[in-house]
């Protein structure tokens, strides 16, 4: 559902492409990574992106960061078009980043470092927030000595401790196994609830993204297009994820992702080459197009 | 109705690996008596060689070539006498210890620059090849006709033979460092300082720690070779020296002296390097 201001306004996404292509650099080639991309993300959305390997999912992160630009189109990060990375933006990779010669204390307070905070102010912030992603008793630990989901929860903890105003997160549960993995969905969404965070969410798991997502987007390519955004808005919510699992209404959203993700498969689970490029680049059909 | 399904937290039932704990005392005195029997060994292999040596020096070999450990003590002792060998060892450990000093900041620095700045490293990376493998000591009379014959000529193919192993090791480390870590340290707002000092050298900081072990006695051998050439203090002279005047016991102190220096190096970078790296795994919390 679309934030609107204390206008009654709609509000202005925090993310928004328009008709969006991404080359990375120096692969002019090989082709853009995403093309025709129209997406918008309302402030406190939480959206899922799901698609097969290689349609772009990352690259869309990526763009949302600052780390890469798009090469046609439009892309604005809170209204604006930023040339260097953009600021309040925090990013959790599949691939642990944590230092592994500091602390669960010393990581969480690292952006604070970095941004000059007093040693003071960040040794307590970063306490707060080691409590509050359930690491108070292992402060001072090395990431060695923590199990993965202790660790995933490090890098959560790392990047919320800056309060970001978009949280990006590339796979960060895919790693761990089943029951770790329910445990951190839940633990994530308990974690960011109440806080005025968008997040932009990229899983291969369909489950995950049913679960988490306020809607979901569905990728297809290569080159990646958005095929689907599907809204949640009939999901009840607040429902642990295995209870969720068994509404009807879930199902139905299921199997309709589930038909578009299929169909842009190949035989090795990889994406498909975009059928409908032959004629140039195609635009995404959006069913909804919530916030756009 | 719906049912809820309470799921406990993610902290609460997690599987954490068990925190360290001292070893037990059964333990403890488990691993004093292995290593007590290790050195017992060890002490029996060496008293074995050098009853062995005693035994056949002078029977089986001329005493002129191979000496005895009798006469190693013998010189020994005669070098202690004055301060002789300490002297000697001051020299060499001096020009060894800068040559170094300067290898290791001059190696880990152009490592580093290297790593950091792609271009430059493709640029110059043959001629770092061609200079890599070029003989260290077919250098040392350019570097004679260079810096003289003093300490500096001795420092500077200590610092020149050294260099390059740490050179590639921090390279290496460098180059190996995780793109992903790099970007998430510039989106946390990290300057490019920041990712240097915050990010690159600490990676860096094992292997450095490794190649330091590995430059040490190529500094000492850089040292040593400087004194060959020309010197009439350290113990490459000294065992020289003692070559020309067909003194084997002198010439075996020598070495003995340098090889343990090398050795009571070697274990403290050792240590060191089990402190820094606590880590990764290789130190153990106290």
């Amino acid at each position: 559902m679309p934030a609107t201001s204390s206008q009654g306004v709609p509000a202005t996404p925090v993310v928004e492409f328009k008709n969006a292509e991404v080359t990375y650099p120096g692969r002019q080639v090989t082709g853009p990574a995403v093309v025709g991309i129209n997406l918008a993300l309302a402030r406190g959305s939480f959206t899922t992106v799901v698609g097969p390997s290689g349609c772009g999912k990352s690259t869309l992160l990526h763009v949302c960061s600052g780390l890469l630009k798009v090469s046609a189109g439009e892309f604005h990060y809170q209204g604006q078009s930023w040339k260097k990375l953009h600021p309040g933006v925090g990013y959790v990779t599949q691939r642990e980043t944590l230092l592994p010669w500091k602390t669960v204390l010393g990581n969480i307070a690292l952006p604070l470092k970095l941004t000059g905070v007093p040693k003071a102010e960040r040794r307590e912030r970063a306490t707060a927030m080691a409590e509050n992603v359930g690491l108070g008793q292992w402060l001072n630990r090395f990431p060695r000595e923590l199990s993965g989901g202790m660790r995933q929860r490090v890098q959560l903890g790392r990047t919320l401790v800056t309060k970001p105003v978009l949280l990006l997160m590339d796979e960060p549960f895919g790693a761990l196994d089943a029951v770790l993995r329910v445990r951190m969905q839940e633990f994530l969404k308990e974690t960011i609830a109440g806080a005025d965070l968008t997040t932009l969410f990229v899983t291969h798991d369909l489950n995950e993204a049913l679960t988490l997502g306020d809607q979901v987007v569905a990728m297809a390519g290569a080159p990646g297009t958005i095929d689907q955004i599907d809204t949640l808005d009939d999901l009840p919510r607040g429902l642990a994820p295995v209870d969720l699992k068994s509404a009807p209404e879930y199902a139905e959203h299921e199997a309709r992702l589930w038909k578009v993700i299929a169909g842009n498969l190949s035989d090795d689970g990889k994406a498909l080459a975009n059928r409908s490029t032959a004629g140039g680049h195609p635009l995404p059909s959006l069913t909804t197009t919530t916030g756009v | 109705m719906t049912t809820q399904t309470i799921i406990p937290s993610a902290g609460a039932a997690e599987a954490v690996p068990a925190p360290a704990v001292p070893a037990a005392r059964g333990q403890r005195r488990g691993k004093l008596e292995d290593l007590a029997r290790l050195w017992g060994m060890r002490a029996v292999l060496i008293v074995a060689l050098l009853a062995s040596w005693q035994f056949c020096s002078g029977r089986v070999f001329p005493v002129f070539i191979v000496s005895s450990p009798e006469l190693v003590w013998e010189r020994f002792l005669d070098f202690m006498h004055g301060g002789k060998l300490l002297g000697h060892l001051f020299y060499t450990m001096r020009s060894c210890l800068l040559g170094f000093g300067i290898g290791a900041v001059v190696g880990s620095t152009l490592g580093l620059a290297f790593g950091i700045f792609e271009p430059v490293a493709r640029t110059i990376r043959p001629f770092a090849a061609m200079l890599y493998s070029t003989p260290k000591i077919m250098l040392a009379p350019l570097i004679v006709v260079w810096f003289g014959v003093d300490t500096t000529m001795k420092v500077v193919i200590s610092a020149f033979s050294c260099m390059w192993v740490i050179f590639y090791n921090v390279w290496n480390a460098t180059l190996g460092i995780d793109r992903n870590l790099v970007d998430q340290f510039r989106l946390m707002g990290g300057s490019q300082r920041q990712i240097i000092t915050g990010l690159y050298l600490p990676s860096a900081t094992t292997w450095l720690l490794t190649s330091l072990k590995v430059a040490f006695p190529i500094a000492l051998i850089g040292s040593v070779v400087g004194e060959f050439v020309a010197s009439n203090k350290g113990l490459g002279f000294l065992a020289l020296d003692s070559g020309h005047r067909f003194d084997t016991a002198g010439v075996l102190v020598a070495v003995f002296t340098i090889t343990l220096t090398a050795m009571t190096v070697d274990s403290l970078l050792t240590a060191l390097q089990r402190k820094v790296a606590l880590w990764q795994g290789e130190g153990e919390r106290k």
